[in-house]
């Protein structure tokens, strides 16, 4: 049965809820447009100061493991020949402390593989021996492989001879494990080595 | 890269299981694990929707944020993604099975703000995973989180029948049920106990 | 005046959050293994609360009803992504020891809860007060888990040991069953002090 009336009826009420939608999407949109804006003024206010801190962070952490050098240059392109080999795969940045004009050692940044995630962590090396060690980024376990961040840890990788592999004491070498975090003393000690074997290698070849 | 993969997923389910765990989700396991049925169900919709979320949103993050530079937009971007998802399913369980739409009443539309979700979404971005692993890490932490909600499930409906004290009826007891849950899966890491009490 | 007062204080103590609604408890259970962090993230989650229910309580009447969630969470997630940004811009150690939990203030229900529930159907200064109340016993339930089980887990309150040297820390506190147990006990000292069981949001 054909109703003529009811044809427009019918485009009427897609008329009234077509208008609805858009009002709808154009209320909706407005809102994501506000929210776009004020997140964009908020960030431009914020990035400078994070990148400030982010700055610092990285400029003390250089220092701590090579307290020797005054400034340090970012030099991993030059080096970059070393990185690809595969060898020194969790190697991904090396810096070249100076003082004054004289260069006086390397700092690496090395990512092992920890426990849960990769932990983040610079050495220090200069002439014969590892200045210094210092965790960046960890997300081990608190209270057990969080450990590595803390000073006494850390110190044990100070002075260390560059010549000599670095080791647990069970393994015949210097450092401590960690009560209950075997993999997390082991991953930063591997981390080590990779770079203290890479500066064995710059130190022959150059 | 298989090994790779086999280890997020099995990671996310069980060592790191992402509710007893990572803490994610837990709302839902408190509210939802009163039946079994009602687990299974509620479980079928969060590892879909976080499926899908985690691949959409990883497209997001990876081809329009990053890109426009705008990525302080993610938390507003993705939790809108996951928030049509929900609609979308809730419109699918409608027509096909109206009985479990029924069944999970309120808790449906809550899976937008069950933090499994976007904590994973969330994870995928920022463990750097490529699109492969978002999607071992999004089934795995999916089926991680079916496996808590149905143990406990199947555990709190025999906790019905016992005489718990008064005031520890309903989410007390529930939670420290969760705490023996977390500690058996803690033995997936190696944890001991010797080693939990610092001995 | 009365209600602005008793808007605010049932946040604190009978409509707990943590303790009474158990709302929130995501956030409750991961962050608090220190008393700073649970401040942190209180005062963070409280920040975006009342921001968030200033906003919809102004918008009440304009913003339509077929689509007041999607923009109460784009309201919410503005909020949240700005305390985010500005947490990472002026306190950083803290901003990365709550870690994603910070984005992932958006889905806390507490929020998305106040947001439907009150802040959507009274004036400014009730919301305010209302976000305002939550907050503080949002951050309160924080304090309190975290501050037990760094007391026991770690010796030590805000950083500050309290234990003494003799005192061999339980490690399981600081643990994720740690974080269970504590809540579950808490919760339930919580019913049998006031004689009912938690009203839970949900029916939980």
């Amino acid at each position: 049965m054909s109703d003529l009336r009811r044809p427009v009826v019918w485009v009427e009420e897609v008329r009234a809820v077509r208008t609805n939608l858009i009002y709808l999407g154009i209320f909706l949109g407005v809102v994501c447009l506000a929210s776009a804006t004020s997140l964009a003024v908020t960030h431009g206010v914020a990035e400078p100061l994070i990148n400030e801190h982010k700055e610092r962070q990285r400029a003390a952490a250089l220092t701590r493991v090579l307290p020797e050098a005054d400034r340090f240059e970012h030099v991993t392109g030059e080096y970059s020949e070393y990185l690809i080999e595969g060898e020194f795969t969790d190697v991904d940045e090396i810096n070249l402390g100076y003082r004054g004009e004289e260069p006086v050692g390397y700092v690496f940044r090395t990512s092992p593989a920890g426990y849960a995630d990769e932990i983040v962590m610079m050495i220090g090396v200069s002439g014969d021996e590892i200045t210094g060690m210092s965790v960046l980024q960890q997300r081990e376990t608190p209270g057990l492989g969080a450990r590595v961040t803390e000073e006494s840890f850390q110190r044990q990788f100070a002075g260390l001879p560059a010549r000599q592999r670095i080791a647990t004491v069970d393994d015949g070498g210097q450092i401590d494990v960690l009560a209950g975090a075997t993999e997390s003393t082991l991953a930063v000690i591997d981390g080590a080595e990779q770079a203290r074997q890479l500066y064995k290698r710059i130190r022959e070849e150059r | 890269m298989a090994s790779e993969l086999i280890v997020i997923f099995v990671g996310a389910a069980l060592i790191n299981n992402v509710v007893l765990m990572q803490f994610l989700g837990i709302c839902p396991l408190l509210g939802v694990s009163r039946t079994l049925s009602m687990a299974k169900g509620m479980g079928a919709a969060v590892i879909f929707v976080m499926a899908i979320s985690s691949m959409v949103t990883w497209g997001l993050q990876h081809y329009v944020l990053e890109p426009m530079s705008i990525e302080y937009m993610q938390t507003v971007a993705f939790i809108l993604v996951i928030a049509t998802l929900v609609q979308f399913v809730e419109m699918v369980m409608l027509r096909y099975s109206p009985a479990l739409y029924r069944a999970l009443g309120v808790y449906l539309p809550l899976i937008t703000t069950n933090c499994a979700i976007m904590g994973v979404a969330l994870l995928n971005i920022r463990d750097n995973y490529g699109f492969i692993e978002t999607v071992s890490h999004a089934v795995g932490s999916g089926l991680g989180f079916i496996l808590a909600i149905i143990l406990f499930a199947g555990i709190r409906e025999r906790l019905e029948r016992a005489d718990v004290p008064a005031p520890m009826r309903g989410t007390p007891i529930a939670l420290v049920v969760a705490a023996l849950l977390s500690m058996a899966f803690m033995g997936f890491a190696g944890f001991g106990v010797a080693d939990m009490f610092g001995l | 005046m009365q209600r602005l007062w008793s808007d605010f204080h049932k946040g604190i103590l009978k409509e707990n959050a943590i303790l009474r609604l158990l709302l929130g408890l995501c956030p409750a259970l991961a962050v608090t293994t220190a008393a700073v962090n649970g401040l942190g993230m209180g005062l963070a989650s409280t920040a975006v609360l009342v921001s968030s229910n200033v906003l919809v309580s102004l918008l009440r009447r304009h913003i339509p009803d077929k689509i007041r969630i999607p923009c109460y969470i784009v309201i919410i997630a503005s909020f949240v992504t700005m305390v985010d940004l500005l947490m990472e811009a002026f306190v950083p150690e803290l901003h990365e020891a709550l870690g994603i939990f910070v984005p992932l203030i958006v889905v806390n229900c507490l929020i998305l809860g106040r947001a439907e529930a009150f802040a959507s159907r009274n004036p400014l200064a009730n919301a305010i007060s209302d976000g305002l109340g939550m907050g503080l016993g949002f951050t309160l339930g924080l304090v309190a888990l975290a501050s037990v089980r760094e007391i026991l887990g770690a010796g030590t309150l805000f950083g500050l040991s309290v234990m003494g040297s003799a005192f061999r820390p339980a490690l399981l506190m600081i643990l994720p069953p740690g974080a269970f147990l504590t809540l579950g006990l808490m919760v339930g000292l919580v019913n049998w002090w006031s004689g009912r069981g938690a009203t839970g949001h949900h029916g939980l």
